[in-house]
């Protein structure tokens, strides 16, 4: 069983199946099939001419019946003034030949090109937009709390999956390799001078040596920190790395179970020797003039390799390849200027000793905050600012040294205050609340997920183009699921017309209706494209849709399922009637139409629904009930649409014995309708809504990603908080 | 008197054009009308009527339309297109011009 022939040749049914319910056929009906058999190429066609003749036959009979003779000398003179049949057969086929050919051009046009042509259309925008649905996972990936640890990532080198191998290495390392450190090393070793690479490799070494499961030892990483010690020896970041590592494995926190109190715990020294390694490493750093992780040159260079963004999934690739970047150090640092002065308190050491270990801090704040990248660094930072007010004074005050713990306490609460402004000003409720309003109602989803611990002031339009983005995003999935649907029908209507051609036995084919060009004008302009063009006016221009708010606004999902519904039923509605009526014209015995009640309410309802949902603009986060009654209401249309094509392909089975000939041209005949939209939404509104998406990428710069930061709007408070902490340290200099 | 039909058939398009020019008519109608103004001379065999007709719907001269009467029945109508006046009132140009060069030689008195 092939595809139904839409542009192939249908056999006679007309006047044959006239006559074979008829035994004994009207001498008039046996010339008009003698007559139009010339026709049996075009069965609409013949159809037509044949119930023309038909028509002239019943004048001119109506005429001699008048003028007083019978019924027998009625047909006989009408059948006499008709002419030769044989003459007419003859100047028919050759009158209409040049029509037919037309027409048979179009059918097969329609039937071997444009449907076959619509389901490629539909299979590739299926596989594609199955393919973007990788998206979701990585905003799922990005929004979760420990980003990096689903390990089946592979989604986010989709993206970049079209650049050269070469720039890839680059990006991800050899991904052959089993550990992230091991992956980072293969660059390091394809450019073994290049500093970068290095101190990049030895911190993902870091964080490799780190894991529970890690095949690490110790002595391996003090190789390779050694190596990188040698390769760039102005670098303080391989001694307060090791001296880090050292002071982890020589001592450790025990809190007292018993005492809830105890936050932190005890600081028990393990191993006095590694300690005092550790010490040299700190003072052998101390003596280094730089602290460089190169984080801002690598990253400079790897966002640079990445295509042009002009996909969301681009941008989600670039902001998660930032999420992704580990930093493993800052905890062993942080945790090695916590036990200083720990370390400093239980050992007796000479007063240089001690001052040495206990303002090892400032150098370390001086060397790292031109190095600080993201806001996590510069908190980390703050953080042993923040010990060093409380720990280190308390240190200095315990060994006699008031006024170093005084200067101690000034320069750690100079060097906070940054960070606490910025606290504070996070913490204020109404700012809080302001910028929580503000991402309900204009926020994206990304907005939502990254902007709100930055605290920082954001304003309606810096929103916009992001949440758009994804609005114009997520109708492209939603379009895609209408080709599907269109598909469903299409194949529905098949499957319709071979039950019809069945129960016909071979006595009647379903027609392939083509319409003058003028309807099929009216059905493709009113039923495919101005359903579509309102809906894009609607929420493009009209202000009044939930195009201008978050996805929080109800109206999103509920718009978008009226548009298909509206779209389905506009097509098929004028469609429909077309075929109803021409079926009519051709003398098809056509079923009863639906109770006009029922088509009147649902059109009704769809422009209720439509009405209300441009009313209710103002209702949002307002009216929960309302929103929640409106919600079901549309979907009540929905489902309304839906039962309506299961009725007519129920209703059509059942009277395939009847009216199986109306039913299978029905469904043959909206086949093209169904592919029109099909190859209209796949090579017009898909494209159109792609263009859109890339266009509104380039004017999100909120979520552009940014060397100092996940985000633009991160990498500027990472760059004001380090200024006013470098402007801080520069302050305390001078006094 | 019987017309040749050579010449009946050539002047069977411009006629038809003619007629579906002053208002939307059926086959049948046109043939009456045809047969009336003729008074019968033409005597057109009805079925020759509409090979012309559809050669003159597939050179886009007229267009048909079905409409249903009040009685229920349907009959296609023929109208006129713009093509098809602009293709009339050539043909009828064309015929007063041929009508009146023959004249000018058939009926001619002698001599003249």
């Amino acid at each position: 069983m092939g595809l139904i022939r839409l542009g192939g040749t249908v056999h006679s049914f007309g006047p044959k199946r006239r006559l074979s319910m008829q035994s004994d056929p009207r001498p008039e009906q046996k010339l008009i099939e003698e007559m139009t058999s010339v026709l049996k190429a075009d069965e609409e066609l013949r159809q037509d001419v044949s119930h023309e003749l038909s028509t002239h036959f019943e004048d001119s009979k109506a005429v001699f019946l008048e003028e007083g003779k019978t019924e027998e000398e009625s047909d006989a003179l009408a059948l006499k003034v008709f002419g030769e049949p044989t003459q007419v057969a003859e100047q028919l086929a050759d009158s209409n030949q040049g029509r037919m050919k037309t027409r048979a051009a179009l059918r097969m046009f329609l039937g071997r090109i444009l449907v076959p042509l619509s389901l490629l259309v539909a299979l590739w925008m299926g596989v594609t937009y199955a393919e973007r649905l990788d998206l979701v996972r990585m905003i799922d990936y990005l929004g979760a709390e420990e980003g990096g640890e689903d390990e089946d990532d592979g989604y986010f080198i989709k993206p970049v999956s079209s650049i050269p191998w070469e720039k890839q290495f680059l990006l991800y390392g050899d991904r052959t390799r089993p550990t992230p450190s091991s992956q980072e090393r293969a660059i390091w070793e394809k450019y073994p001078d290049n500093k970068a690479y290095y101190a990049n490799y030895l911190r993902l070494l870091l964080g490799d040596y780190q894991k529970k499961e890690s095949e690490i030892s110790f002595a391996d990483l003090e190789k390779e920190i050694r190596r990188g010690e040698d390769l760039d020896s102005d670098n303080a970041l391989y001694n307060y790395v090791l001296a880090a590592v050292l002071f982890k494995r020589g001592a450790e926190w025990k809190r007292d179970e018993a005492d809830k109190n105890d936050k932190e715990g005890k600081w028990i020294i393990k191993d006095k020797a590694l300690l005092a390694a550790a010490v040299t490493e700190l003072n052998k750093a101390a003596d280094k003039p730089h602290y460089r992780r190169y984080l801002d040159e690598i990253l400079n260079q790897r966002l640079g390799l990445f295509p042009e963004t002009r996909r969301l999934e681009d941008r989600v690739a670039k902001l998660a390849y930032l999420a992704g970047i580990v930093l493993p150090e800052l905890g062993p640092i942080r945790g090695l200027f916590k036990a200083v002065p720990h370390y400093v308190e239980s050992n007796d050491l000479t007063e240089a000793e001690a001052r040495q270990l206990l303002d090892a801090w400032q150098g370390f704040v001086q060397k790292a905050v031109p190095d600080a990248w993201s806001l996590i660094d510069v908190l980390v930072l703050n953080a042993i600012i923040s010990n060093a007010g409380e720990k280190t004074v308390e240190v200095y005050e315990t060994k006699g040294l008031p006024d170093a713990a005084t200067q101690t306490r000034l320069l750690a609460k100079k060097l906070g205050e940054p960070v606490e402004r910025w606290k504070a000003a996070q913490k204020s409720q109404e700012a809080k609340d302001n910028l929580d309003r503000l991402l309900r109602q204009k926020g994206g989803i990304l907005a939502s997920m990254m902007l709100p611990s930055l605290g920082e002031p954001i304003t309606e339009e810096m929103l916009r183009p992001g949440r758009q983005v994804e609005r114009v995003t997520f109708e492209q999935f939603y379009l895609s699921h209408v080709l599907l649907i269109l598909v469903g029908l299409m194949i529905g209507g098949w499957i319709l017309c071979k039950i019809c051609q069945k129960a016909g036995n071979g006595r009647s084919a379903p027609l392939l209706l083509l319409p003058p060009w003028r309807v099929a004008l009216g059905i493709l302009g009113l039923g495919i494209l101005m359903p579509m063009f309102l809906y894009f006016a609607y929420t493009r221009w009209s202000g009044l849709s939930s195009y201008e708010n978050s996805f929080r606004d109800f109206r999103v999902f509920l718009e978008l399922a009226l548009l298909t519904v509206t779209y389905l039923a506009t097509s098929a509605e004028l469609a429909a009637a077309y075929i109803r009526k021409r079926c009519q014209t051709l003398d098809l015995p056509t079923p009863k139409p639906a109770n006009p009640s029922w088509r009147k309410l649902f059109w009704w309802g769809l422009g209720v629904a439509w009405l209300f949902c441009a009313g209710t603009r103002q209702l949002f986060g307002h009216q929960e009930a309302f929103e929640t009654f409106l919600v079901f209401f549309g979907i009540g249309i929905c489902l309304m649409f839906c039962g309506a094509c299961v009725a007519i392909f129920i209703k059509g089975w059942k009277a395939r014995r009847t009216h199986g000939l109306y039913y299978g041209t029905l469904a043959r005949s909206l086949m093209p309708v169904y592919a029109c939209a099909v190859i209209f939404l796949g090579s017009v509104c898909l494209p159109w809504l792609q263009k859109q998406e890339s266009v509104l990428l380039r004017q999100d710069t909120l979520f552009a990603s940014h060397p100092q930061g996940f985000t633009v709007i991160e990498g500027q408070l990472t760059q004001r908080l380090t200024t006013e902490l470098a402007d801080a340290l520069k302050d305390a200099q001078g006094r | 008197m019987e017309y040749d039909p050579n010449l009946i058939r050539s002047v069977a398009e411009p006629v038809i054009l003619k007629l579906v020019a002053e208002r939307a008519m059926y086959g049948y109608e046109i043939i009456k009308l045809v047969n009336e103004r003729t008074d019968g001379k033409f005597a057109w065999k009805e079925g020759t009527l509409y090979p012309c007709l559809h050669r003159l719907e597939g050179a886009g001269l007229i267009q048909s339309e079905w409409v249903q009467q009040d009685n229920g029945r349907k009959r296609k109508y023929y109208h006129i297109t713009r093509k098809g006046k602009a293709v009339m009132k050539e043909k009828v140009e064309e015929w007063a011009s041929f009508a009146s060069a023959v004249q000018s030689i058939l009926l001619a008195p002698k001599g003249a």
